[in-house]
């Protein structure tokens, strides 16, 4: 749940989605699921490329299609990251923290 | 009840006629094929009655038997109400085509028969219906609406029962419920019916089925088109001819097989077939008028006013010259007709689901997503919203706001009904917690006995399977394997030094949060201060030999947080004891790098900067805190190293600047709280000072990094050479500010050339017209010249 949780606080920030197929996707995240499938609104991609995206303004994307997301660094707090997956590890590991 | 089409010999049970459309058609098209029936195995494999099979086989195919279903049952899924809307919609088309072409082309009577008994048909199909008083002109995505707002309502619990919701909700238009009548079903398949009516009716002129259409090779006669369908029923059915028109338009399947769907049309040919629509339309511009009214004005009283079945608005719309060329103009005909399209367009697809089915959903998609643990599981999510957020949020309410937000799904299906879902939505995600909680204990987890492991079931957490491992041997101590148990010199040994450290703080810092009794005894030990180990030039405890990792420098400042005070000072003079051994203090002396043009190299210095950010600023602040016995010790630790050591230190920046940071802390408290030091600790201070000076004493200018000296002997440039060396500047000023004349006049006379040397640069740096770095110089130097009373420009020293 590391890496939902990590998404979840990217809603509503502007993210670049590359997929498998190599579309690459840039838009405003609104929602993410456990699976990580993607909800993008207000899309923008390279549309002399791929002219079908061109009416498209928001899409769903399955997770099991991305390949890269790029997101704006000053978004990550990496140190939190850094300790949310030491919590999850010492929690699969039987050690769990009781508390908040 | 063959009636029905269930009679599996119905296709050749009909007889003589079909079979004399066999002798037209066979000899034509299968060329003799048909001799092919005297295969011995022919019958077992299609049955006996096959040589009978003709032309007329049965178009519909599976549709008869599923039209079953307009019996509406209450416990119908609503997967299989969809079914139906397909079931159904050919259906439809038929009674608009039947009761178009029976309006146009049929004498007044037989028409007046018809619609007769196309009410019947309608009323039986509206008998569950009827139970709900209907809206007049309330279109079915109205309706739906507010069964779902009713629902909703009454499911969440806040009226005693439907009446009292019903009433509740009420607004203008909206119809009382009768109590005790909660057919969600019911309302569901409707809806479906008239969906499937009105989607059907979206392509009217490919549904128009020319009901005369397999008629017309034996009666060519169009305009008696419309008793044809009759006709061939009484021939299938061959009962009852007197009673059969009635009886075969009260049961819709049968309409449905007597009509086949546009491609049975296929064998017609084409000039008949465009003649049909011509034929259609050409009487109705003369005679239609008294049958259409006829018929509008039966249907709405059978019905009360809800717009019959089978005549949904589209197609009238479609072909309003035909339907009503009286009332509209074009315009506002043009209006309606897109109106309604996009109408359809939208409750085409809605209503499959009721809100319990909707709530179900939800239920299962929450349940996955909440969890009874946030901390552990959502630990970054809920750590971050709090540091990036000014107001703290109720967590359930912000649950179900944020997908309520996030889904769009409004249970009240308008805005003001917002807070209405959005209650419900708060008692779905209590429930889920409740729900993960009770699942948490029962793990999902698929055990077979004697296997080496389970296999867990995907879930929303784990989505995918994984097998778990029996951890519950009987095996109470903690066997190790080989390859986790790690040599104490090997970096994997200090790095899981450092996450016991971690995993210390974050249950320190999780009591912290829950304002609970902590207790730093298990830190302190995780810090393994006691323990030794063997690095490549001495021994010196763990902990001193990871401080120069990274992420165990992150953490001092945490765990330095948690230590009580002994600990605290434990930990600093065991750093100030070692401070020579801290591996970014030994790396970061440029006498390692005589050979690299003292380069130091940038792994090097972007460690030290680190260490400076995170180590030496809590020391800095522990300091700055500290009384003037504690500071001496920690001076004392360093001087007790030895002179090498001390001058060893000196040669590094951040040794000279925690040097600097003691010494100017001590003559601080020694000149502002004197009153409070005792003679000892003065004498002291005064010793310790004199054994500090003495291991200096001599080389006082190898503190200066060559790359930063500005001696002409000793200079070296590099890529250093332009950084800052107000470090260097700030520790001979407390030198000399703690120390006598004579210190301080020695110190003078060892550096006598970086001053003069550091005059000459900044005048060089004024005449070539860079002022900023011509003041920088100086006012460094300055630093060190004022605590003597003294100042420098570009040519020359004197006195303030």
């Amino acid at each position: 749940m590391l890496f939902f949780s990590f998404f979840k606080t990217l809603v509503d920030q502007e993210i670049t989605v590359e997929l498998k197929n190599d579309v690459e996707i840039k838009g405003t995240l609104k929602s993410i699921d456990q699976y990580l499938n993607l909800k993008l609104d207000n899309i923008s991609a390279n549309t002399t490329k791929y002219p079908h995206l061109i009416a498209v303004r928001n899409l769903f994307i399955r997770g099991s299609n991305i390949r890269y997301i790029h997101i704006n660094p000053s978004l990550v707090d990496t140190n939190l990251l850094q300790d949310a997956s030491r919590r999850e590890a010492m929690a699969s590991a039987g050690d769990k923290i009781g508390g908040k | 009840m063959s009636f029905f089409g269930f009679d599996p010999s119905g296709p050749p049970s009909s007889g003589e006629k079909d079979q004399k459309l066999d002798t037209l058609d066979f000899e034509e098209t299968y060329e003799g094929l048909g001799e092919q029936d005297e295969d011995a195995f022919n019958d077992e494999t299609f049955g006996a009655d096959v040589k009978e099979i003709g032309s007329n086989f049965d178009f519909t195919g599976g549709l008869k038997p599923a039209s079953k279903p307009q019996t509406v049952n209450p416990n119908l899924s609503y997967a299989k109400a969809a079914q139906v809307d397909q079931v159904i919609a050919p259906m439809a088309s038929l009674w608009n085509e039947e009761a178009k072409t029976a309006d146009s082309a049929s004498s007044q009577p037989a028409s007046e028969q018809r619609v007769l008994s196309l009410e019947e048909i309608e009323a039986k199909l509206r008998q569950p219906q009827q139970q709900v008083p209907q809206m007049p002109q309330m279109n079915p995505y109205m309706y739906q609406q507010q069964q779902q707002l009713l629902v909703a309502a009454m499911a969440s619990g806040q009226f005693p029962n439907p009446a009292a919701a019903a009433q509740a909700l009420a607004q203008g238009y909206f119809p009382p419920f009768q109590p005790g009548v909660m057919p969600f079903m019911p309302f569901q398949a409707q809806q479906m019916m008239q969906q499937g009516a009105l989607g059907q009716g979206q392509q009217p002129q490919q549904v128009q089925p020319p009901p005369a259409g397999l008629q017309v090779p034996q009666v060519p006669q169009v305009p008696q088109s419309a008793p044809a369908p009759v006709q061939q029923q009484q021939q299938q059915q061959q009962q009852q001819p007197a009673l059969q028109a009635p009886q075969a338009l009260q049961s819709p399947p049968v309409l449905n097989a007597a009509s086949p769907p546009p491609h049975s049309s296929q064998p017609v040919p084409q000039a008949v077939e465009q003649k049909v629509p011509a034929s259609a339309s050409a009487p109705s511009s003369s005679a239609t008028p008294a049958p259409q009214s006829v018929q509008q004005v039966g249907s709405s009283d059978a019905t009360g006013n809800f717009p019959p079945l089978g005549y949904d608005e589209k197609p009238r719309k479609q072909r309003p010259q035909r339907q009503n060329p009286e009332n509209l103009t074009q315009e506002e005909r043009e209006k309606l007709w897109r109106r309604q399209n996009k109408v359809s367009a939208i409750i085409r697809c809605s209503g499959f689901m009721n809100p319990r089915d909707k709530d179900f959903v939800t239920r299962v998609q929450l349940s996955q997503i909440v969890t009874d643990d946030p901390y552990n599981e959502d630990f970054y999510c809920q750590v971050y919203r709090v540091l990036n957020s000014s107001v703290g949020e109720d967590d359930m309410s912000s649950i179900a706001q944020k997908y309520l937000d996030q889904s769009g799904h409004r249970l009240g299906g308008r805005e003001k009904r917002a807070d209405v879902a959005l209650q419900r939505m708060q008692q779905q995600v209590s429930k889920a917690v409740t729900v993960a909680k009770e699942r948490g204990e029962r793990t999902g987890v698929l055990a077979k006995e004697g296997a080496l492991g389970k296999v867990s079931v995907g879930s929303g957490k784990q989505p995918r399977k994984q097998l778990v491992i029996n951890t519950t041997g009987s095996s109470d101590e903690v066997v190790v394997p080989k390859e986790n148990v790690y040599s104490k010199s090997s970096r994997a040994f200090q790095l899981s030094v450092i996450e016991d450290i971690y995993s210390q703080v974050l249950k320190l810092e999780s009591l912290e949060r829950e304002n609970q009794e902590r207790d730093s005894k298990d830190l302190w030990n995780a810090l393994r201060l006691n323990d030794t180990i063997e690095t490549s030039s001495t021994v010196v405890s763990p902990f001193i030999s990871v401080l120069s990792i990274d992420k165990a420098m992150k953490v001092f400042n945490r765990l330095f947080h948690f230590l009580n005070p002994e600990q605290k000072i434990k930990l600093m003079e065991a750093i100030f004891a070692n401070l020579h051994n801290i591996d970014v203090v030994m790396k970061g002396s440029y006498a390692n790098y005589v050979n690299e043009n003292y380069e130091i190299p940038k792994t090097e210095k972007s460690k030290i900067e680190l260490f400076q950010m995170t180590v030496m600023k809590t020391l800095v602040l522990f300091v700055s805190e500290s009384d003037f016995q504690q500071v001496l010790r920690f001076v004392a630790l360093i001087v007790k190293g030895g002179n090498n050591n001390v001058l060893f230190l000196s040669t590094t920046k951040i040794g000279l600047s925690l040097i600097t940071i003691l010494v100017s802390r001590l003559e601080l408290i020694k000149q502002e709280f004197s009153a409070g030091l005792s003679p000892q600790d003065l004498a002291q201070w005064q010793t310790i000072y004199d054994h500090l000076f003495q291991a200096l004493e001599g080389r006082l200018a190898t503190i200066f990094p060559p790359y930063l000296s500005n001696d002409d002997a000793r200079k070296v440039r590099n890529s250093e050479s332009k950084s800052d060396d107000s470090y260097i500047w700030q520790f001979l000023a407390s030198l000399s500010l703690a120390g006598l004349l004579s210190h301080q006049r020695i110190i003078v006379d060892e550096i006598r050339n970086e001053i003069f040397g550091s005059m000459g640069v900044s005048k060089a740096l004024k005449e070539s017209g860079d002022l900023q770095g011509a003041e920088k110089h100086l006012s460094n130097l300055n630093l060190f010249l004022n605590v003597m009373g003294l100042k420098a420009s570009e040519s020359d020293i004197t006195e303030l």
